[in-house]
């Protein structure tokens, strides 16, 4: 395995390539803005393939296999292929369903799902993307108690009740 | 003697008093995560998303904070922050609520806990 480095108009990539005995296969470690100055460095960010696939970040993950490409091309003489990156992985949907179904407010809900992502997208960076799901629906279910005695406070035990019910049919 | 608690705190429990105080100290960038790591930094109370949310809500229909949605993200799926910040009624009844505190607390002596 030999680890290549290019800059390539605003970026810089740090690429692993590895030859399997046929066409090498190529895997982008780092991609790194440089078109920006000493001022911002400190704000930079280094995103990892892995942190990229866990930001749903279409774009980026567009311009990774543009690049590698390209990369190809250049320094590969045309021979090699680059590993496309998987589609982006969503948080459990059941989960989000569960948190869906407890919260009235529209905005709240989002709010609530959107930090609940947030934190996967950490996890899946740490702590890998099976122990991520695990953490996040301990995270769901550690919130229903609060979210549905929340409702209930509000709305009464059967108002509450039948509010979830009837978003639970999908009235 | 000490004077009597003239006003009602506005029955500030201690995790929405936690969450206020978290609020304080992140405001104007204050949102749920933030606040639960906030609190987790300083008191090691691990407390589910859904609790700060609940938190939240009934200091928002008190008054206490307000909320305010900023941009979508990627990292969190296309979805907004909500943004929390403490209003002027909320600093008041948080520092009546310590105040009330500190004067249950003047002249006690509390044995240490070894860590």
């Amino acid at each position: 395995m030999t680890d290549n480095k290019k800059r390539s108009g605003s970026y810089r990539m740090a690429v692993r390539v590895k030859d399997s005995g046929g066409i090498p296969d190529l895997f982008v470690d780092h991609i790194i803005p440089t078109h920006l100055n000493s001022d911002h460095t400190r704000n930079l960010r280094v995103v990892t393939a892995a942190e990229n696939r866990a930001l749903h970040d279409v774009a980026h993950r567009l311009l990774y296999e543009k690049e590698a490409e390209r990369f190809v091309l250049n320094f590969l003489g045309g021979v090699g292929r680059v590993r496309s990156i998987d589609p982006p992985l969503r948080p459990p949907a059941f989960g989000e369903w569960i948190i869906t179904l407890l919260v009235r407010r529209k905005g709240r809900a989002e709010a609530i799902l959107g930090d609940l992502e947030e934190r996967l997208a950490h996890d899946l960076l740490k702590r890998g993307e099976r122990r991520a799901h695990w953490l996040y629906y301990a995270r769901v279910l550690k919130s229903i108690v609060p979210l549905l005695w929340s409702a209930i406070k509000k709305l009464g035990i059967f108002a509450a009740v039948a509010d979830v019910a009837r978003r639970y049919l999908g009235g | 003697m000490e004077v009597a608690v003239t006003k009602s705190t506005g029955d500030i429990g201690q995790l929405d008093q936690q969450v206020m105080l978290a609020i304080l100290r992140q405001q104007p960038l204050a949102y749920g995560v933030s606040i639960q790591q906030e609190i987790h930094k300083r008191t090691s109370r691990d407390y589910s998303i859904g609790a700060i949310y609940a938190a939240l809500d009934r200091l928002e229909e008190k008054g206490y904070v307000a909320s305010k949605a900023g941009e979508p993200t990627a990292e969190r799926g296309g979805r907004a922050k909500l943004y929390f910040n403490l209003t002027a009624p909320g600093q008041a009844a948080l520092s009546q609520s310590l105040r009330a505190l500190d004067r249950l607390r003047r002249g006690l002596r509390i044995a240490e806990v070894p860590a």
